[in-house]
């Protein structure tokens, strides 16, 4: 991806904004891998990625996709197959190839994630 | 992330020390807690056979280490429910079992029932979950909820923060 489109949704949610955004892509994309955002290691199932200890996920649209990556980088072909998704306090950035019907469909599958409320109350 | 190597060190470094400061006498807390995760343990097994996950103590102290926040949630159910089988959907779904259906029938002051089924994403059977205590429904607190092109979602299973 260079350039991309970058899309910042304020979350209550710290770190577990990278699983509720990677969890609501799934929901796009069955099949999606993960990558660490900051080694690269690789993960089959949403629930093997260990998000407490990354600022950053890659969620590819299947293990094709992400081999395409990972060996080829930002070709034509790989075009919205991949979308990165980073945490800052109080702020999620989705960056995506393009905004199209799918990734719309994405982000607002992200954005209802976030909404629930479980991410920002606190018990006493 | 975390590196505690006891099951105390993983329920004080989560943050969730009132699980053992609360309990009378505080001493007992951990015998306590390691019954009910030995029950827990009991009834995967009878249920899931090969299938069924680890729950031993040092299975706990393990994913702790490594998925702090999950097993944090987990601390928080293993506080407010006495029922091993909701404790073992609690961790199924951290295993990443999905919520493919919540009945719930509630009469006040009357009756309360809940079945919730669980689908695996590999193929394999569902697990159907079954509680009549209320208090059980607390754990529906750690789960997540979504929209996905407008149609609801069951999805995650996460901790609530303490107040700071």
């Amino acid at each position: 991806m260079i350039g991309g489109v970058d899309i910042r949704i304020n979350s209550a949610a710290g770190k577990e904004s990278l699983e509720i955004a990677a969890r609501a892509i799934t929901h796009l994309w069955p099949d999606a891998v993960f990558a660490h955002g900051e080694t690269g290691e690789r993960y089959d199932y949403v629930w093997l990625v260990p998000f407490s200890e990354m600022d950053e996920v890659f969620v590819y649209r299947d293990s094709d996709s992400a081999d395409m990556w990972f060996e080829k980088g930002a070709v034509p072909e790989a075009h919205n197959t991949m979308i990165h998704v980073l945490h800052d306090p109080g702020l999620l950035t989705v960056v995506v190839d393009e905004r199209n019907p799918e990734m719309d469909t994405a982000l607002n599958a992200i954005k209802s994630g976030l909404a629930d409320d479980i991410h920002s109350i606190c018990t006493v | 992330m975390p590196n505690t190597n006891t099951l105390e060190g993983a329920i004080r470094d989560a943050g969730e020390g009132w699980l053992i400061d609360m309990y009378a006498p505080p001493e007992q807390a951990i015998p306590h807690i390691r019954r009910t995760l030995a029950d827990v343990d009991a009834l995967a097994r009878q249920r899931l056979g090969g299938n069924a996950p680890d729950l031993s103590e040092e299975s706990i102290i393990h994913h702790y280490n490594r998925f702090p926040l999950k097993v944090k949630g987990f601390f928080q159910v293993l506080g407010g429910t006495r029922s091993s089988e909701i404790l073992l959907m609690a961790w199924r779904i951290i295993q990443g079992m999905e919520i493919k259906s919540v009945l719930l029938n509630y009469q006040r002051q009357e009756s309360f029932a809940m079945q919730v089924t669980l689908q695996s994403p590999y193929g394999d059977d569902d697990e159907v979950y079954q509680s009549d205590r209320i208090q059980d429904f607390a754990v529906f607190r750690h789960i997540g909820t979504m929209e996905v092109s407008d149609r609801p979602v069951f999805d995650g299973f996460y901790a609530l923060r303490r107040g700071q």
